[in-house]
């Protein structure tokens, strides 16, 4: 799943239930709170880079295996194998 | 029609009572308030509202906990209380719980995810493992995990004041999300009280 929101950041900067909102119906940087006293709660600025950069490691990602996909395919037809063929053999 | 006007019916002989026969219509008159048939008397249903990154060990949820309050979710009777992740029971009797977790966005992992169910008979002190669903994931083979899992257990609360349950889970990895949402219902715990104990 594509990070998306404020709440897929935090959960990744730290495990187990360190933050929190003070309205979980608005879940917006400023009603972000934090649970566990030994995390630091990170700027507003910090969660848009990291949720910008959770973003673009996720699609590098979506990319890298598609590109892995089609090198394979392409290596599998040059040995002979049919297209219907490596669909049923490796499923791509 | 005639009117019979006594205070208590009782079997003439034996312990069974019968009204009407094969065929007929037995009907409380209007605005009657009808005792001693049991039935549900108690539902509710929380919900965890936040995501939750586990730790690669037990996890339990201690806050980020609240009643369905959405899409007219509600609860009847007096309802569970909840503390620190810790759930009361409002009165005694054989209640069934339920708890569905959900799960997903395990970066780069194949993992296995448990949901755990835990209760407590010595009025939190201890606890042990009532039930426990499994699910896992593998992100590189399905791109976009997401699994979710069941599991349930009867309870006889014979006192309020010792049987405890509480919630959570555990992750073979850590970056396992428990999904929570406070818009619609993901990881969810239900308390349904089904008769006396």
């Amino acid at each position: 799943m594509r990070p998306e929101t404020l709440e897929d950041y935090l959960v990744s900067l730290h495990t187990g239930q360190w933050f929190g909102w003070s309205d979980a119906k608005n879940k917006v940087y400023a009603n972000l709170i934090i649970h566990d006293s030994s995390k630091t709660k990170p700027t507003e600025q910090e969660c848009i880079d990291g949720l910008a950069q959770l973003q673009a490691d996720y699609d590098q990602a979506i990319t890298d295996k598609e590109a892995r996909k089609a090198s394979a395919k392409s290596k599998l037809e040059a040995l002979g194998l049919t297209t219907e063929e490596i669909k049923e053999a490796f499923g791509i | 029609m005639s009117t019979l006007e006594v205070n208590t019916i009782t079997p003439q002989s034996g312990t069974t009572l019968t009204l009407g026969g094969s065929g007929n219509t037995v009907t409380l008159g209007s605005g009657v308030t009808a005792s001693g048939f049991g039935g549900i008397t108690e539902a509710d249903q929380w919900r965890l509202n936040t995501n939750f990154s586990a730790t690669g060990g037990d996890d339990y949820f201690t806050t980020n906990l609240e009643r369905i309050d959405t899409d007219s979710g509600g609860y009847f009777g007096t309802g569970m209380t909840e503390s620190g992740g810790v759930f009361t029971f409002p009165s005694t009797g054989y209640w069934l719980v339920m708890y569905n977790f959900s799960v997903a966005y395990v970066d780069n992992l194949q993992a296995y995810i448990n949901g755990n169910l835990d209760v407590s008979t010595d009025g939190g002190s201890t606890y042990s493992r009532g039930a426990r669903g499994f699910t896992s994931i593998d992100y590189n083979t399905e791109g976009a995990p997401n699994s979710s899992a069941f599991c349930t257990i009867l309870l006889d609360v014979t006192s309020t004041a010792n049987i405890k349950v509480k919630f959570g889970g555990n992750a073979q990895a850590t970056n396992a999300t428990f999904r929570g949402q406070t818009d619609y219902n993901t990881t969810t715990m239900t308390f349904i009280r089904l008769g006396d104990t």
